[in-house]
């Protein structure tokens, strides 16, 4: 009986590998168990003196009628040609102290600068309504083949840091994106996800601690960044249906249920900007590593 | 070592290895790039005009029962009997007298095409409480019609022991199955594509599945949303490989189709017309450059990032004529009659896009460039769509005089407002001449505006000079040429090897162009060129930049920046595109394309 004891021990060892690797599989879908919005620290601008109208103000980022950044309010709008001079915004993120960053965005035309502002972070001034360069990234790099740089911005209000993604580099059959940690008050990247192409971020509280969720440029894929833990790799939580859609805004509205805005995106440049180029769906989180996808 | 460590050892490896394949496949779920998908497919994109279809015997009948209906003044293509058991008969012949039913298949008069999809025993499921409640003792069936006009699904309930209609609901936007008629359609048109079989060979399995169309969150899979697509899939079991095609049955015809490995990846609802499309453009067209020889003519062509469709190296009998010719931008202008101050706060967008402004005498002038190239990593607005296409080059009388190369780029949403589809074409003559044209077909944002393709020629010769005709002047150093004379043939470029006139090519015979001549700098447009120039400054192309006017020409390059207005006024349309009801009661798209464009005649060759 004993002759077979190394082939018992080597069945053993085997079976012992597999259920390892199915738990780590089982970890993958727990990471996001008891998704939740984090508290929000967001204030308006300081620049709205009166907080009944900076509450209700939309922030217009279309490039319909405004270059750069507007708002408006009711049939009112508020603009100013200083915020026009950088080009035009895809994205923002506002602070607890009401500054509000800005991610740039190449629109219709290149031209001669197009280049260089998609490799700068803005920030328009929440006390003096100034619009100025916050940060410039040298290692973002737009080119002919894909003109994107910066592409998107969240304040982290737990540690006053910012997340920006950028997609630059990234080509037809290789994704050379990076999330970058942003230090506020020194400006410097403290940490850096590579290889990865966030068209959006946003953060998400689990059971297991905090993760980034970001809408895949590259994919119509939606995944999971943890950022409290070592490995800070890039888990995909699912695909949209229709794969020429990317998602392109993430809002948890409820415990285990986003509200995803999609657009299509080739890595082209962008010509329509407006609502009715973009859909909406619900993703609802039923357990298990298992989502529900439905229009809105 | 004994016998049973050999095996232990064995199993220890072998299971390592399985439990690592197994991590890996878990692990590529979520890391899968376009590349290794791409690699295991082959995708077959149309080639030839959706009528080549309606010579397929089913859909030549199908077009006929649509024609009689019409003609018998019915709206609704009924099902054939072979799809209806007893009381489906006695539903049908119920709800094709319903005026409810019914309302919907007409517009000002105009028939829609309409055809019933299913009429089957109701189920519980389908049915409202109430017709509930009265199909409780009676039998009762639903039936289904599709507008494809209006991409919209009709459902009622009949109760066929009573010969009466409960209920009719409507579903616009939704699609519903399709019928078993439609079906043997979608299949026959995969099986006798002639662009599946010039691809594969005659497809002899009939081992065909259908995806099902139903459940229209993702909309449809081809390109026009509201159009009716499935996606019928063939197995070739021994080969392990299945055809995936895309089939509009609107417009009966094959939209898309990919030979793909029968693996988890190639599920039909991960394919669209755009997808397949977009793989396939950026692999063959934009990562390698084509080389085409036919009859006398040699040539490789590729497609750049921003300036359309490039032809480089072209050559006639051995002779090289031109080294690379393209178009490089669009510029589109409005023009707005108005005395306002303007300022970067007023208004000054058009449909969704914001657009650039000059100010003239009476008023101002406001759009933009819009740039051509592929479909994805590229600074490009309008994309090229399908492939590049050689095709015969027919005179006046229908005869074959050369060939033509030709690249369609669209906005994803034309012909809808500001969306906009140009065409670049190479025209290949037998006699030896060669044209580059632009085609434009609207539809843009206004009815009146005015484009500027700008050309650009690169020509294989050296040493040229540029001969005017209307004044016998010889220009050897960089210069614009603005306003040309009224001459068709308003030049010669001579070499000391050959001498070519310059004919310029325009569909609305009036002349309005600027010519500009500069000396071969690679940075000038060799490699791809951004944005060049101001939508609206009329007296800027853009290429004035590269203009020394002290720098003799060594080897010529040539610039042609013709003007062309577009018109959507009814009976006057010119670069323009509208959606009509047409007589195949769908909604189709009716196109004025205007075109303009350069033409090289060789006339000595020493």
């Amino acid at each position: 009986m004993r002759r077979y004891l190394p082939i018992v021990v080597a069945l053993v060892a085997v079976a012992g590998l597999f259920i390892y690797v199915e738990l780590s599989k089982k970890s993958t879908s727990e990471l996001i168990e008891g998704l939740s919005r984090p508290k929000n620290c967001s204030k308006p601008p300081q620049f709205f003196d009166n907080p009944k109208v900076a509450r209700s103000v939309v922030i217009d980022l279309s490039q319909q009628r405004f270059k750069g950044i507007a708002f408006i309010h009711g049939q009112d709008s508020l603009y100013s040609k200083q915020w026009g001079q950088y080009g035009h915004f895809g994205t923002y993120t506002l602070s607890d102290s009401g500054d509000i960053y800005l991610a740039p965005m190449p629109f219709i035309s290149i031209k001669e600068n197009t280049f260089d502002l998609q490799k700068n972070l803005y920030k328009l001034d929440s006390k003096s309504a100034k619009l100025s360069v916050f940060m410039h990234f040298d290692s973002v790099e737009p080119a002919r083949s894909n003109p994107f740089g910066i592409i998107s911005v969240l304040f982290d209000c737990q540690d006053r840091s910012l997340w920006v993604s950028a997609i630059d580099k990234s080509s037809y059959s290789t994704q050379a994106g990076r999330v970058m940690h942003v230090d506020l008050e020194s400006r410097e990247v403290i940490d850096q996800i590579d290889g990865f192409d966030a068209f959006t971020i946003t953060l998400a509280d689990t059971d297991h601690g905090r993760v980034l969720l970001a809408g895949s440029a590259y994919e119509p894929s939606l995944y999971a960044i943890p950022i409290d833990s070592a490995d800070q790799k890039p888990i995909k939580l699912f695909d949209l249906l229709d794969s020429n859609k990317r998602i392109r805004k993430i809002k948890i509205i409820d415990r285990d249920k986003l509200l995803l805005q999609v657009v299509d995106f080739s890595y082209s440049l962008v010509a329509m900007s407006s609502d009715r180029y973009r859909e909406e769906y619900v993703a609802s989180y039923s357990g298990s590593g298992s989502w529900h996808i439905g229009l809105y | 070592m004994s016998r049973e460590n050999k095996m232990a050892l064995f199993i220890v490896i072998v299971g390592s290895i399985a439990a690592l394949i197994y991590s890996l496949s878990l692990d590529n779920s979520s890391d899968k790039h376009l590349s290794e998908v791409s690699l295991k497919e082959q995708i077959i994109l149309p080639q030839y005009p959706p009528k080549s279809y309606a010579k397929i015997d089913i859909v030549q009948e199908y077009l006929q029962d649509l024609k009689e209906l019409y003609e018998s003044n019915r709206t609704v293509l009924p099902l054939r009997s072979d799809e209806l058991d007893a009381y489906a008969k006695i539903a049908q012949e119920v709800i094709l007298k319903d005026e409810q039913f019914l309302a919907d298949t007409r517009v000002d008069g105009a028939i829609m095409h309409n055809d019933m999809m299913s009429i089957r025993a109701a189920l519980i499921g389908s049915l409202s409480s109430k017709d509930a409640l009265l199909c409780d003792d009676t039998e009762c069936y639903e039936a289904t019609k599709y507008n494809f006009a209006t991409d919209t699904t009709t459902k009622a309930i009949v109760d066929v022991d009573n010969r009466e209609v409960l209920s009719v609901s409507r579903y616009p936007s939704s699609k519903p199955d399709i019928s078993l008629r439609l079906k043997r359609i979608a299949q026959a048109i995969t099986l006798n594509a002639p662009e599946i079989e010039r691809e594969v060979g005659a497809i002899k399995s009939k081992d065909i599945s259908m995806a099902n169309v139903k459940g229209s969150l993702v909309g449809s899979i081809c390109e026009k949303s509201s159009h009716l697509c499935v996606a019928p899939t063939i197995t070739d079991h021994h080969k392990q490989r299945a055809l995936w095609a895309i089939i509009d049955l609107t417009d009966l015809k094959l939209v898309a189709a990919k030979w793909a490995g029968v693996g988890k990846s190639s599920t039909p609802a991960c394919i669209s017309e755009r997808v397949l499309q977009n793989r396939h453009i950026m692999q063959e067209y934009c990562k390698k450059e084509t080389t085409l020889r036919r009859g006398s003519w040699s040539l490789r062509y590729r497609l750049t990032l921003s300036d359309g469709l490039e032809v480089r190296d072209v050559s006639f009998n051995g002779t090289s004529m031109v080294k690379s010719a393209k178009i490089v931008d669009w510029h589109v202008s409005y023009k707005q009659l108005s005395s306002q101050l303007l300022d970067e706060q007023t208004e000054a967008y058009i449909g969704s896009r914001r657009v650039e402004f000059v100010e003239v005498d009476d008023g101002y002038l406001f759009g933009y460039n819009d740039a051509m190239g592929c479909p994805m990593f590229s600074t490009s607005v309008v994309l090229a769509f399908n492939s590049p296409q050689v095709r015969d080059l027919l005179d006046e009388r229908g005869e074959r005089v050369g060939f033509y190369l030709v690249q369609d780029f669209r906005n994803p949403k034309w012909p809808l407002a500001c969306n906009y589809r140009y065409e670049n074409r190479f025209l290949f003559y037998d006699d030896g001449r060669f044209a580059t044209v632009g085609v434009n077909i609207g539809r843009g944002c206004g009815e009146s505006a005015l484009y500027r393709p700008i050309f650009r020629i690169d020509l294989a010769s050296s040493g040229e000079t540029l001969h005017r005709l209307s004044d016998s002047a010889i220009l050897h150093t960089e210069q614009t040429i603005r306003d040309l004379p009224d001459y068709k043939t308003p030049y010669q470029v001579k070499s000391d090897s050959t001498t070519y006139s310059i004919s310029l090519l325009r569909s609305d015979n009036k002349i309005n162009s600027t010519t500009h001549i500069t000396t071969f700098k690679e940075s000038e447009g060799d490699i791809d060129l951004l944005t060049l120039g101001s939508c609206c400054d009329l007296d800027n192309d853009g290429v004035e930049q590269f203009i020394d006017t002290d720098e003799p020409i060594e080897d010529m390059v040539i610039w042609h920046v013709p003007r062309i207005k577009s018109s959507g006024e009814e009976s006057k349309e010119q670069c323009w595109a509208d959606t009509q009801l047409g007589s195949s009661g769908n909604f189709e798209v009716q196109e004025w394309p205007c075109s303009v464009g350069i033409e090289l005649i060789m006339v000595d060759s020493r």
